[in-house]
């Protein structure tokens, strides 16, 4: 499981972006941080992944054991590493966190098919669609079979078709994982269709509005998105977003 | 991949560059002084020179000069560049302090070289040297400390090593500046052979207009220049050439 006691972090004491904040995001559940952009999620995203370091308070996360990391992360931009191949991008990732190169084609390649990409492993990013590089940028975090999986807005630069796509593909990814997972999104839509638990945040420093467990088996499919209980917590959200 | 040029532009240049040449030709009948033979006259002023050899050893001895001069500056330019680069707060008072010694145009180290080094090869290389140097050392220097963030974050995030982060992101990223550095660094060298041998060299083709100026050779001044002009603009073609050979694919 993902623990945030107590963190205050701020480049000013006096204008902390967080000041005292708590989270808990259970072992095995994907847990959605919701808030308007500028909230400070991101933030909370970074400490988590350990690329920012906290003023005070503690954030616990699980260790890597062997043949799994830790923790990988999905930023919004797909961030491949454009003279590296599609394949090659995901064998760096294996190759950064220790993994025996014998290891690597047969973690990346059923990935690969998985998204539907299998077509275009020896590709450059540059040749790949948004969509495509955003699959691409997923199975390169999946491959490491991290504990937590940390996803920072992943597809908040797609068009909204597209999205519900990518949606439907990491909700195809996640199942039958223990993977616990952290999804950042500014989409009401998105948290709800993804996440087991909505966490909505506001104001600064960040304060926890309202926490909203979505009660429907997962993967979700598109008959999800227009069913009463997404549309009930739907209003659920709006009114936390709005406290 | 490759891609012609246009085919409007080629006509249309060669068009220019005939129009240029018949100007000059008439102008120089028109004024039918020494200091300005017609173009007529120094195609077959050229043609003798080949003919009489002594050209191509100028020739051959100017490049040399660039060669040597020019491996040394890009050796010693992708290592320090390298260091600096990498070398935090210490490196960076050694970019700044380099930087003082940029302006310098080469042509100004000639007297320096002549005295340190006397009339001749290590004249020349040290003035090559000097010009493709600074070029080359503050491309590599900006190119490698200037990794795009994202990537540096992303590399963090995954955990990689100091090794890898060097050689599998902030290498092939800064590729593209250290490349244009090296033909920046190569034009300069080229450039600055020849202002060494109009001074402080007895050989070369910078040496050999001189000479030609001393004779009132004018004609072999211009032959000198254009093969001058040809050269560098070869060896810019090769260059870019190379340059794109190398980064293919890359976006």
């Amino acid at each position: 499981m993902i623990r945030l006691h107590g963190v205050r972090f701020g480049f000013r004491p006096e204008a902390a972006l967080l000041d005292g904040f708590d989270l808990d995001v259970p072992a095995g559940t994907v847990t959605a941080l919701l808030g308007p952009s500028g909230s400070g999620k991101s933030t909370v995203l970074r400490l988590v992944a350990g690329l920012l370091t906290p003023a005070a308070g503690r954030v616990d996360r699980p260790p890597a054991t062997p043949g799994r990391a830790a923790m990988s992360v999905v930023f919004q931009d797909p961030r491949l590493l454009p003279w590296m191949t599609v394949e090659g991008n995901v064998h760096f990732a294996l190759e950064a966190a220790g993994v025996p190169r014998a290891e690597w084609a047969g973690r990346t390649a059923p990935l690969l098919d998985r998204v539907g990409l299998s077509a275009a492993a020896k590709a450059r990013p540059g040749a790949l669609s948004g969509g495509m590089a955003q699959r691409a940028a997923l199975v390169r975090a999946l491959a490491l079979r991290p504990h937590v999986l940390l996803l920072d807005e992943p597809f908040a630069a797609v068009d909204p078709l597209l999205r519900e796509d990518l949606q439907a593909a990491l909700q195809d990814l996640l199942a039958g994982l223990d993977t616990t997972v952290l999804l950042v999104t500014h989409d009401i839509a998105e948290a709800l269709m993804v996440a087991d638990r909505v966490v909505v945040v506001v104001g600064r420093p960040v304060r926890v509005a309202a926490a909203l467990d979505v009660g429907l088996p997962r993967p979700r499919g598109a008959e999800a998105r227009l069913s009463g209980e997404l549309l009930g917590l739907t209003r659920g959200v709006r009114a936390a977003l709005g406290s | 991949m490759k891609r012609p040029l246009p085919h409007a532009r080629f006509w249309a240049t060669l068009a220019a560059v005939l129009v240029g040449l018949l100007l000059w030709e008439g102008l120089a009948r028109v004024l039918a002084s020494p200091a300005l033979p017609p173009a007529s006259a120094v195609a077959r002023f050229a043609v003798t020179m080949f003919q009489e050899g002594g050209l191509l050893e100028d020739l051959a001895t100017s490049l040399g000069r660039v060669l040597v001069g020019y491996t040394l500056a890009a050796a010693l330019g992708l290592g320090l560049g390298g260091l600096v680069a990498l070398g935090g707060t210490v490196g960076a008072g050694a970019l700044g302090a380099v930087q003082l010694l940029r302006p310098i145009p080469p042509i100004a180290w000639v007297p320096l070289a002549i005295l340190w080094c006397g009339l001749g090869d290590k004249s020349a290389w040290f003035i090559v040297f000097i010009g493709a140097f600074f070029p080359i050392f503050t491309q590599v220097a900006w190119a490698l400390a200037g990794t795009p963030a994202p990537y540096l974050e992303l590399a963090q995030s995954l955990g990689a090593s100091r090794w890898l982060v060097l050689t599998r992101i902030r290498f092939p990223a800064a590729a593209p500046g250290i490349l244009a550095g090296l033909r920046t660094g190569l034009g300069l060298a080229w450039t600055s052979v020849v202002a060494a041998e109009l001074v402080g060299a007895q050989s070369g083709l910078g040496y050999r207009i001189q000479m030609h100026r001393l004779v009132l050779e004018t004609e072999g001044i211009f032959v000198g220049m254009a093969c001058i002009g040809a050269l560098g603009f070869g060896m810019d073609l090769l260059a870019r050439r190379a340059e794109r050979w190398i980064t293919r694919g890359a976006a």
